[in-house]
């Protein structure tokens, strides 16, 4: 099985955790619930899974151990193509995100504004509502 | 989560032993290998004064060792299969919830010769408008919130022939309610993420056998094909062999682009198909009382129809993970006929 692009976005914190230092697994959990806000709570189970899965796929690899305190502390590291693969995702992230932001840019101040443009500033504007995961 | 928890607070104490417990669930090398780094982290993360791990801890580690094991079968396949024979079994559950409540529990229920419950034959009707309540809510919520609602289906599902015998009501016949509950077991692998075709198919599915329906009872003209439960096992038969067909033709279609995950999803679903079948298959074999097969030709057919679907299964993992073995051994063997180079990358796996 190889890394699905675009990542998904546990695959994708966790790299971008591994980015600035060599971690355990501790540190990759906390890092990446800071990074996502608090929002994404990795749980052990499934950190080990996915780092086994991007050890397989050369993009994380074990870098040293220590004992602390009677408890196993296991590092890990971005490799080269781990660093390529986080960068061309970031990439790809960072146009999204430009194309939205000029999009936004480009709207007209709010819908009164429109509504004065087309029907005249004492038109009502009425909502438009549209089906969950329709065309905005 | 900002500091560990101290080492010292926890080393041997049954919190720890617990979570020594759940990674059984992991093959015996890989706890061996892993077994400390996990425990220790689960202790770091942990809070203070906790004894016991919490259930979605324990669902953790025994989704995690359950998927080290088939990683070592080379079947990860199977997990990636669980959402699509999800939304199959949904599917499939909302055609014969729209059919049944359209053409059974709505029908006079002198046809059947029970006493009513209210404006329906039985309570089965209660389980065949939660299921449409689950294909609303997997077209309208979050996959998460729509497997809580599916969830809800399944208890319901389970929760109503109890009740229909505590109360004296009619309730719907076990070569119905069997293979509806091993679908709902199905649909709790309901996709995080649905994409648009997955959040469209139950409504669409819903409207397109209510048409059918309305449509069938047009034609029929003051006949009445359908009039009960004892006038469907035929019917039900053909959902699960349709439903079958269906899955089959999509798994073959993503094995020419050389994903497995639908094949994966036939085999799991071969059970809840080969349940609608039971109660034909009773008949055929044992042969017929006062219209149906007896229960214990019943609940053979039905304990058959489980152990066949088992050993499928089991077969299915069996041969992908001997095909494994055969690629890695020759991937580790074989060395780079232009540089002479060994790969050591799956030595692992």
């Amino acid at each position: 099985m190889s890394t699905p692009t675009p990542l998904r976005e546990p695959t994708f914190l966790i790299l971008t955790a591994l980015a600035r230092e060599d971690m355990h697994g501790y540190g990759i959990v906390s890092d990446v619930a800071a990074l996502s806000g608090g929002r994404l709570a990795l749980r052990p189970g499934t950190l080990y899974g996915a780092l086994d899965r991007l050890t397989d796929e050369g993009l994380v690899e074990r870098a040293h151990e220590e004992v602390v305190e009677g408890r196993l502390r296991r590092y890990y590291r971005l490799t080269e193509a781990g660093r390529s693969v986080l960068t061309a995702e970031t990439e790809r992230l960072r146009g999204n995100v430009e194309a939205a932001t000029q999009r936004l840019r480009a709207r007209p101040a709010g819908p009164r504004a429109a509504g004065a443009t087309s029907r005249g500033p004492l038109t009502a504007v009425r909502p438009i509502l549209r089906p969950t995961g329709g065309p905005a | 989560m900002s500091q560990p928890n101290p080492a010292q607070d926890q080393a041997g104490s049954p919190l720890e032993s617990r979570y020594r417990r759940l990674l059984r669930a992991y093959p015996a090398d890989y706890q061996a290998e892993r077994g400390d780094e996990i425990v220790g982290t689960y202790l770091d993360t942990v809070d203070p004064g906790r004894r016991w791990p919490s259930p979605h801890d324990a669902a953790d580690l025994l989704g995690a060792g359950l998927r080290e094991r088939l990683r070592g079968y080379g079947a990860l396949g199977l997990v990636a299969a669980l959402p699509l024979a999800a939304t199959a079994a949904l599917n499939t559950l909302v055609a014969v919830s729209a059919f049944l409540l359209l053409q059974v529990e709505f029908e006079d229920p002198r046809f059947a010769g029970l006493d009513p419950v209210g404006p329906f034959q039985t309570l089965g009707a209660v389980i065949w408008l939660g299921w449409l309540l689950v294909a609303l809510s997997a077209t309208a919520l979050p996959g998460a919130w729509a497997r809580s609602v599916a969830a809800g289906g399944l208890l319901l599902t389970i929760a109503v022939p109890p009740v229909a015998a505590a109360t004296g009501q009619p309730g719907p016949p076990l070569f119905v309610l069997v293979p509806a509950v091993a679908l709902g077991l199905a649909t709790l692998a309901l996709p995080s993420h649905p994409g648009w075709v997955a959040r469209s198919l139950p409504l669409l599915t819903a409207g397109c056998v209510t048409a059918a329906s309305v449509a069938f009872s047009a034609a029929e003209n003051g006949g009445n094909m359908f009039t009960s439960y004892g006038s469907i096992p035929e019917l039900l038969a053909m959902a699960g062999g349709l439903m079958f067909a269906l899955v089959l033709l999509v798994g073959l279609g993503r094995a020419l682009r050389a994903d497995d995950a639908g094949l994966w999803a036939t085999v799991l679903l071969a059970t809840p198909a080969g349940l609608f079948g039971a109660n034909q298959l009773s008949q055929g074999i044992w042969g017929s009382q006062g219209g149906g097969p007896t229960s214990g030709a019943y609940a053979t057919t039905t304990g058959s129809i489980l152990l066949v679907g088992a050993a499928l299964l089991a077969a299915a993992i069996a041969g992908q993970a001997a095909r494994h073995q055969t690629v890695r051994r020759r991937v580790l063997d074989d060395a780079c006929p232009t540089c002479g180079h060994r790969s050591t990358a799956t030595a692992r796996a």
